[in-house]
């Protein structure tokens, strides 16, 4: 229902489905509205003009074109419509078969569909038409063999998306059998790509139907068809040039009309997927932005020895979902701050505003971001001298911050020659400086291989080294080990305190993992559904928490983290120093 | 390499567990992915009512020996028995039948992915149910087990997106624990959640076990489910480099590896 609410508030949606309400009504209804016989012959008036009588005019048999027409819809449409079921049952059923088969009945199937695609269209139908005997019928099960490809490739490539899934995965360990997965699982979830891939061949087999007919294949004269119609009317051309407007027209506009509602079923299709793949931040998707309100809160000069001030920061989506609730939080020159915080608990979105990259639907509805005691303002236009100059960030999957299909080495040089207007030779000798700076011996190696043939960690590393390029103040590192296995992240986060000291860095790092933050930060923040619940010195924090959540988490931590079985191996390892250890 | 294996009696599962048919042994397995060996003779064993978890990184060949016991990738050699049956000569017919008895269930990482966004909760644990028994049967035991994990009756109906991340990992367990495995193998159970709902997972998967459930955690990270965990082995390399009771393995570890994996661990 609501799929149908959001289809009819697209204009061009509504004039396509009233479009085909029209031509399905005219089709049903033709032999009652037809204004005379479409048989009908008057040798006296042929080719004659539009006239009261006859709107649209007369043929070279003297027959009405705009009863002929109406009375063509219905075969037309029909026509094409049993194309598309056939097309639809053997092109989307072999698929199905396909991916769910064993390889050599796969393999089969693949090949058949592939040289199906392979044949003339219009050929191959003539040729069935002369088999099966010349009936529309059989024309139209020579369009569906052919279309059939079409649905074969759209629905394979999703069957097998679905059929690689979790969901199918976990039914068939539960031993469910296989029907019962493709009706549970498989079908729902391929019937928008069905929807879409009928409206183009539809929209396809009506052209090819007009061909046909206009060939000669198909439907026998004097029955009406829209193509038939073309077809005659062509031949008079010379004499009367508009007659074949009409029938024309009704292909051209029935087809648009399909077309068109294929494409906004389609994007609906996107629209209503996009919520459900990350329901934990959904909150943050959710509308369109108000950027005023941050304006109107006067000015202060923001102390001078906290190189980020944020005060009273409010963050909101459109539709009035307040993400961050008036947040205060001071980041001190040289210090080392924590951000604590589940996901959709605001930390993220207190980050994305200070860089000013809140996602769309989101803005800062009140408060100040001050950096080295400037104001920043609301929208992002001041901010880009910042990025990677004075601010370097890195984020949770390092995969995704690089490209896949350029060397290493190539990116970095890319970035050093952007950001410091370095030649090329002078470039690469800084990133092997920067990579050997990073913890890689072979750096030449590195440089020459692609993101893939790297693990997490050394990409982690390489993204440090990219943000420490610039000499900022502020590294910014939000859940930059969350991806990483227990060893690689202590790398890390050694490198990242390393990197801290020897560039008087100031580090902001957000995290849901208190231990991590415990480790590395001197001072902590406890995000919690939007409201800055904690805060105070690390020690403070773990040892003496004032709130209730940040209580339970160190309870729970006390209870199943590894410190309740670590106590035996304190004796034998020292702990490591909370602050500025680092393995060279 | 050491491998340290220690006696069944110093663990806290006391040695009766062990007396009765374990719910997976497997012993000498070796899983190739064409020339390369992910596993190289692995031998682990769970009691049933047992946590044992199964500590190593990734490409330590954790997953691969999971997806060795549920059947999704071939034996080279060794045997896994789960429950008593030697599944490593299965057929993919014996699977089949195999998998509808419910023997050994997989609980996977993100619940998100794992769970049908289409599926009410109800539907979910239903599924694996139906396949076998009369509806109101399969009602009945879907309901015990939402039970068993915690969740309240007024989530029954609700999808995936609707749900916490650990009320979503609790389905999960919920779906796999409805059929009554022996065997409840969890891969990464807790890491794709938020601190707060791994308590409750981790507390979900305690339960099941002490009801008589077989549960075997695979993890890189041990450091939410050490406390619970009876025994732990750590895998690093294709091979079990040490294994023994919990507080033994992660409080005084003796593999230079083991001490690396759990220094490697941020305390608070």
């Amino acid at each position: 229902m609501r799929t149908l609410r959001t289809l009819t508030s697209r204009p061009t949606a509504v004039v396509a489905i009233v479009v085909l309400a029209i031509v399905s009504v005219v089709a049903v209804a033709a032999p009652a509205i037809t204004p005379h016989d479409p048989l009908a012959q008057d040798t006296s008036h042929v080719l004659a003009g539009p006239s009261a009588a006859h709107w649209l005019g007369t043929d070279y048999l003297g027959r009405d074109i705009m009863s002929r027409l109406v009375a063509g819809t219905q075969l037309s449409v029909l026509a094409a419509a049993e194309a598309v079921v056939i097309a639809l049952l053997l092109g989307a059923g072999s698929a199905v078969v396909a991916v769910f088969s064993p390889q050599p009945v796969r393999w089969v199937l693949e090949r058949v569909f592939d040289s199906f695609m392979a044949l003339p269209f219009i050929t191959f139908a003539v040729a069935i038409g002369a088999l099966l005997g010349n009936s529309i019928h059989a024309a139209m099960v020579a369009v569906g063999v052919l279309a059939a490809p079409t649905f074969f490739r759209v629905v394979r490539a999703s069957v097998l998306e679905i059929s690689h899934t979790q969901y199918v995965e976990a039914a068939r360990l539960l031993g469910v059998r296989l029907p019962r997965i493709i009706r549970t699982h498989v079908i729902p979830r391929i019937v928008p790509v069905l929807l879409v891939t009928s409206a183009s061949v539809l929209a396809a087999s009506l052209l090819v139907v007009a061909s046909l007919t206009f060939l000669g294949v198909g439907v026998q004269p004097p029955t009406p068809t829209w193509g038939g119609m073309l077809s005659a009317d062509l031949s008079y051309l010379a004499l009367r040039p508009w007659n074949p407007v009409a029938p024309a027209a009704a292909i051209m506009i029935t087809v648009a009309a399909v077309s068109i509602l294929a494409d906004r079923i389609r994007d609906l299709g996107d629209g209503t997927r996009a919520p459900e793949a990350a329901p934990d931040d959904g909150r943050a998707g959710e509308v369109t932005l108000s950027d005023d309100a941050a304006a109107a809160v006067p000015a202060q000069p923001a102390p001078a020895d906290a190189l980020v001030a944020i005060d009273d920061l409010c963050i909101s989506t459109e539709a009035g979902t307040d993400l961050v609730r008036r947040a205060s939080l001071r980041v001190p020159r040289g210090a080392s701050v924590g951000i604590l915080g589940e996901s959709g608990s605001g930390k993220t979105m207190t980050v994305r505003a200070l860089l000013g990259v809140l996602p769309d639907g989101v803005s800062v509805t009140g408060g100040r971001i001050a950096f080295d005691g400037a104001e920043l303002a609301p929208d992002a236009v001041g901010r880009r001298d910042l990025h990677g100059r004075r601010i370097g960030t890195v984020f949770q999957d390092p995969s995704t911050w690089i490209t896949p299909h350029l060397t290493v080495g190539a990116q970095v040089d890319e970035v050093l020659r952007h950001t410091h207007g370095l030649s090329k030779k002078s470039a690469a000798a800084t990133r092997d400086d920067l990579f050997r700076h990073v913890g890689f011996r072979d750096v030449q190696r590195v440089a020459h291989q692609y993101p893939h043939e790297l693990s997490g960690g050394m990409l982690q590393r390489i993204l440090l080294a990219i943000a420490v390029t610039g000499e900022p103040d502020l590294l910014i590192a939000d859940e930059a080990t969350t991806a990483l296995d227990v060893t690689v992240q202590a790398e890390v986060l050694d490198l990242i305190r390393r990197l801290r000291r020897e560039h008087a860095l100031t580090v902001l790092m957000i995290s849901h993992d208190l231990a991590v933050l415990a480790h590395s930060c001197e001072y902590l923040y406890v995000f919690r559904d939007g409201d800055l619940v904690e805060e105070g010195p690390t020690e403070q924090v773990l040892h003496a928490p004032h709130h209730p959540y940040t209580q339970s988490l160190i309870a729970d931590h006390a209870v199943f983290g590894i410190e309740a079985l670590r106590h035996a191996s304190r004796s034998t390892h020292t702990p490591a120093p909370p602050k500025e250890t680092t393995r060279l | 390499m050491t491998t340290t294996v220690i006696a069944p009696e110093s663990a806290r599962v006391t040695t009766e567990a062990h007396e009765r048919r374990p719910a997976l042994s497997v012993r000498g397995l070796r899983v190739r992915y064409g020339s390369r060996e992910v596993l190289s003779g692995i031998d682990l064993r769970v009691a049933p009512g047992e946590i044992v978890g199964l500590i190593g990184e990734s490409g330590s060949g954790k997953t691969s020996l999971a997806r060795a016991v549920l059947g999704l990738v071939p034996v080279a050699a060794g045997s896994v028995e789960v429950d008593g049956q030697d599944v490593s000569t299965f057929t993919r017919g014996r699977w089949q039948s195999f998998r509808r008895s419910g023997s050994a269930q997989y609980v996977f990482q993100d619940p998100l992915s794992s769970l049908d966004s289409r599926f009410t909760v109800r539907a979910s644990v239903l599924e694996g149910l139906r396949e076998t028994l009369p509806r109101t049967e399969a009602e009945d035991r879907a309901a015990r087990a939402l039970r068993t994990v915690g969740l309240a009756e007024t989530l029954w109906d609700r999808r995936p997106g609707q749900l916490s991340g650990g009320q979503r990992q609790r389905v999960a367990i919920a779906r796999a624990t409805a059929v009554s495995p022996k065997l409840l193998i969890c891969d990464e159970p807790v890491s794709a959640l938020d601190a707060s709902s791994r308590i409750e997972v981790v507390r979900t998967l305690e339960t099941i076990a002490r009801a008589g459930t077989g549960v075997l955690i695979i993890s890189h990270d041990l450091s939410s489910l050490g406390a619970i965990a009876d025994r732990v082995s750590v895998l690093n390399e294709a091979q079990i480099v040490e294994s023994g009771p919990a507080a033994e393995v992660l409080g005084s570890p003796r593999h230079p590896y083991t001490r690396r994996l759990i220094d490697a661990i941020p305390t608070i």
